[in-house]
C-alpha cells in the first residue's frame, strides 16, 4: 500500500480522535441547551472519519463500498444534529419539540437503509469503480441514485439553514460573543468552501473528498469556541420571547458587568448602546449600587435615577444565574421597573394627608380669636360698652358680618378635613322641614337683599312636615347652594323649591338667572378647593369648597346631585334625598 | 335676690370675658376660671347652677372636669354647657353635656342660651 493511503488515514484517525474528544468535553456540558445535538454531529464526523480512514486502507473493492456504507451513518446524521443544534442554542422557533423531531429523522434513517441494500436496488449508487489514482484509491461513483440525490438536497438545505439561524443569532450578540462569532464564523464557512470546490471539480487530489478534514476542523473551532470560550456556559440565559415582551427593562450580565443580551424594553431605554458594553458606562448610578458586587445574592431594592434632567423611579432586581455543575455564578438578570408613578403617586397621598391635619389645624386655631372678634363686636352692639351712634354700629356690624363670612369659611375648611379623614358622622334626628326651610330663607333673605335679587320658595304641599335626617347638614347643603346662587347672580332671581322627587325622595332644587357655568367647568366644580372663574365683576371670596361639601355631604346621605347649567341664562341645582335614610329602614 | 352662680371655664382672657359679660346679661353671677386645676378646687368649694367649659384646658382638660361633675351628687342639678372648637370630641360629649357650642359663639348666641338654662 502506497504511503499517501496511510498518510490519509492517519490524517483522518485524528479527525476521529478529535471528534471523539470534543465530544467527552461537550458531555460535561450536556445540560446546556444544544449540546447534546451538537455531540450527535460530532459524533457524525467521528464516524464519517473512520469510516472513510477504513475505506482507505480497505485492499478491494466490496470492502470499500462496505466502509463507504459505514460512512453514511455518519454523513446522514451530521445535517440534522447540526439543524438541531442550532435550533436550541439560539432559542429559535425550529419547531422541532416532540413527535416533528422524528420527521426530520426520515430521510437520514431512508439514506442509511438505503445505503446498506444498495447492491439490491442501486437507489444510492448505480454506478461505482475504484478510483484510479496512484497511491490513494477509494471508490468513485460515477452516478448517484434518487436518494443520494434527496439526501444530498436535504442535507444540503439543512446545514444552510442552521448556519443561517446561527449567524443571525451571533450576529445580534457579536458584542457579547467577539471572538466565538469569529471562530463560529469560519467553522461555518470552511465545509461550505470544501464542499464548493469539490462540486466545481477543483480537487487537490482527485480521488480524495476532503469534507471530513473540513468538518472535523470545524468542529474543533466550534469546540474551542464552546470550551475555550464558554460559549455554552453563556447561551443558558438566552433570551426568552416572554423576557423580549416583558414591560420592564431585563438586561443580562456577565461576570464582569458586560451587557451579555438586553430585551426590547432596555433596548428603547438604552438607544445606541450595544451588548458587550460593560453596564457601568451606560448606567452611571451602577457605580452607587451597593448590592452590586454581591454577585451571588438576589437583591431588591428601589433606587432613584435622573434620566434627561428627570428624576425617576426605578425597582432593581438582581437575579444570580447559577452553572448547577460548577456551582459558579456564570451571568446575572438585571431587572428594572419603572416605578416612577407608584412613588409619585405615594408621595401625593402623604401630601394630601398633610393638607388635610393642615386644614384641621388651622380650622381650630382660627376658631378662638374669631370667637373673640365676633363676641366684643356683638358686645359693642349690645351696648355693653355703652350707647354708639348710628355710624359706629354700622361699622360695628361690618365686622361681625365680615367675621360671620370668615366663620363659615373656617367652617367649611373643618368640614372638608373631616370628610377627607373620613371621621364624619351624621346625626339622625327626626325634625320638621318646614322649621329647617324657615331658617334657610331667614339666612339667605339679608344677602339677596343687599344684592337686589328677588328671592322665591315653593314648598309643595305632598312634602312630608316630619322628615328623618341630619338636619344640620341638611341646612348646610341648601345654604351652601343658595350662598352660591346668590353670588353668581348679578340681577334676577333666586328660586328655592323642595318637592317630592318620587314617592321615595324629596328634592331640594336651587335655581338663579346668574352667570351660568361653561360646559368645560361643569366636571370640575364639585372638586374640592376649585372655585369657577366665571366671569364676576367681583372677587369671589372663599375656598370652593362649598359645592364640594355638598357633593360629598349628599352622597353620605345616599342622595345624589344634578346640575343644569347654561352661560348667561342661569344654573339649576337639585339635590335628591331618600324621604326616609336606609340606615333607618334597616333598623 | 340671690342670682344663680355660673362658672366660665375657659382660658383665653377676651373669650371668657365675652363669656362672663354674655352670662352675666343672661343674669347670673358669673366666676371666671382660666385652668383645671383651679376649675376642680373651686368645684369642690362651690355649686354652680350653670357650667360654660372649653375642652383645652391647662392642667386638667375640660372632659375630666366633666367626668367629675357628672360623677358627684352635689352636680345633680348643674347645667353643662360645652363651648369648645374641637367639633370631634364635642360631638361625642354631646350625650353628656346639656348642649354643646361650636367656636366661634357670638355673645348674643350664648346669652340667649345660658338664659334658658336659668334655674326657675
Amino acid at each position: 500500500m502506497h504511503w499517501m493511503a496511510f498518510f490519509f488515514a492517519l490524517l483522518l484517525f485524528l479527525s476521529t480522535s478529535v471528534s471523539l474528544t470534543l465530544v467527552l468535553v461537550t458531555s460535561r456540558k450536556r445540560d446546556a441547551p444544544g449540546a447534546v445535538y451538537f455531540m450527535l454531529m460530532v459524533l457524525g464526523i467521528a464516524v464519517w472519519s473512520l469510516a472513510y480512514a477504513l475505506e482507505i486502507l480497505s485492499p478491494d473493492l466490496p470492502t470499500k463500498v462496505l466502509w463507504s456504507k459505514f460512512q453514511y451513518i455518519g454523513i446522514a446524521i451530521i445535517p440534522v444534529g447540526w439543524w438541531f443544534f442550532t435550533c436550541v442554542y439560539s432559542s429559535n422557533d425550529c419547531k422541532i419539540e416532540g413527535q416533528r423531531k422524528n420527521l426530520y429523522l426520515i430521510v437520514p434513517a431512508l439514506t442509511i437503509f438505503a445505503a446498506f441494500t444498495n447492491e439490491i436496488h442501486g437507489l444510492v449508487w448505480q454506478q461505482y469503480r475504484l478510483s484510479d489514482g496512484v497511491g490513494l484509491v477509494t471508490m468513485a461513483v460515477d452516478q448517484y441514485g434518487i436518494i443520494w440525490w434527496v439526501n444530498f438536497v436535504y442535507s444540503y438545505s439543512l446545514l444552510a439553514y442552521g448556519s443561517v439561524v446561527l449567524v443571525r443569532f451571533m450576529f445580534n450578540r457579536r458584542g457579547a460573543f467577539r471572538w466565538q462569532f469569529d471562530l463560529i464564523l469560519i467553522s461555518l464557512v470552511l465545509p461550505w468552501l470544501t464542499n464548493l470546490l469539490y462540486l466545481i471539480h477543483i480537487r487537490p487530489i482527485p480521488q480524495l473528498d476532503l469534507s471530513p478534514f473540513a468538518f472535523t476542523i470545524s468542529a474543533v473551532l466550534l469546540g474551542v469556541a464552546i470550551y475555550r470560550f464558554r460559549l455554552f456556559d453563556l447561551i443558558p440565559v438566552a433570551p426568552q420571547p416572554m423576557i423580549h415582551q416583558m414591560d420592564s427593562v431585563a438586561i443580562i450580565l456577565d461576570v464582569r458587568d458586560r451587557i451579555i443580551d438586553l430585551n426590547n424594553a432596555a433596548i428603547s431605554l438604552l438607544g445606541g448602546h450595544q451588548e458587550g458594553e460593560s453596564i457601568e458606562d451606560i448606567f452611571e448610578w451602577w457605580g452607587d449600587v451597593e448590592e452590586r458586587n454581591q454577585v451571588k445574592l438576589e437583591t431588591n431594592h428601589d433606587i432613584p435615577v435622573v434620566l434627561d434632567g428627570l428624576r425617576r423611579y426605578y425597582n432593581l432586581q438582581i437575579t444570580p444565574i447559577w452553572n448547577r455543575r460548577r456551582n459558579d455564578v456564570i451571568a446575572r438578570l438585571v431587572i428594572l421597573r419603572d416605578i416612577t408613578g407608584d412613588k409619585l403617586a405615594g408621595e401625593a397621598i402623604a401630601l394630601a394627608q398633610v393638607k388635610t391635619e393642615f386644614l384641621a389645624k388651622v380650622g381650630h386655631e382660627l376658631r378662638s380669636p374669631l370667637t373673640g372678634i365676633l363676641g366684643i363686636a356683638e358686645m359693642l352692639d349690645y351696648g355693653v360698652y355703652g350707647p354708639l351712634t348710628e355710624k359706629q354700629l354700622d361699622a360695628v356690624r361690618m365686622i361681625s358680618e365680615s367675621t360671620q363670612n370668615m366663620t363659615r369659611m373656617v367652617n367649611d375648611l373643618l368640614q372638608q378635613s373631616k370628610l377627607e379623614r373620613g371621621i364624619f358622622k351624621l346625626d339622625i334626628t327626626e325634625f320638621p322641614l318646614s322649621d329647617l326651610l324657615n331658617q334657610v330663607i331667614d339666612h339667605a333673605k339679608p344677602m339677596a337683599r343687599v344684592k337686589g335679587l328677588k328671592l322665591h320658595w315653593e314648598f309643595t304641599p305632598d312634602v312630608p312636615e316630619k322628615i328623618q335626617g341630619d338636619s344640620l347638614r341638611l341646612y348646610q347643603i341648601i345654604v351652601n347652594l343658595l350662598d352660591n346662587a346668590i353670588k353668581y347672580t348679578l340681577e334676577g332671581e333666586i328660586v328655592l323649591r323642595v318637592f317630592m322627587a318620587d314617592e321615595e325622595h324629596i328634592a331640594y332644587q336651587v335655581s338663579d338667572t346668574g352667570v351660568g357655568i361653561p360646559k368645560e367647568l361643569q366636571r370640575l366644580i364639585f372638586n374640592p378647593f376649585h372655585q369657577a372663574d366665571l366671569g364676576s365683576p367681583q372677587k369671589e371670596s372663599g375656598f370652593g369648597l362649598g359645592l364640594s361639601i355638598v357633593k360629598q355631604l349628599t352622597s353620605l346621605m345616599d342622595g345624589q346631585i344634578k346640575m343644569e347649567s347654561e352661560v348667561g341664562k342661569g344654573s339649576i341645582f337639585t339635590v335628591i334625598l331618600p324621604k326616609d335614610p336606609a340606615w333607618n329602614r334597616n333598623i | 335676690m340671690k342670682l344663680p352662680l355660673a362658672f366660665i371655664i375657659e382660658d383665653d382672657e377676651i373669650i371668657s370675658q365675652i363669656f362672663s359679660t354674655a352670662v352675666r346679661e343672661a343674669q347670673f353671677e358669673t366666676v371666671v376660671i382660666r385652668d383645671g386645676i383651679q376649675a376642680m378646687e373651686r368645684l369642690r368649694e362651690e355649686t354652680p347652677d350653670l357650667v360654660i367649659l372649653d375642652l383645652h384646658l391647662p392642667g386638667i382638660s375640660g372632659i375630666n372636669i366633666l367626668r367629675e361633675i357628672r360623677k358627684e351628687e352635689k352636680f345633680a342639678k348643674t347645667r353643662v354647657l360645652i363651648v369648645s372648637a374641637d367639633t370631634t370630641q364635642s360631638e361625642f360629649l354631646r350625650v353628656h353635656a346639656d348642649q354643646v357650642l361650636i367656636k366661634p359663639i357670638g355673645f348674643n348666641r350664648l346669652r340667649e342660651v345660658a338664659a334658658q338654662y336659668r334655674p326657675d
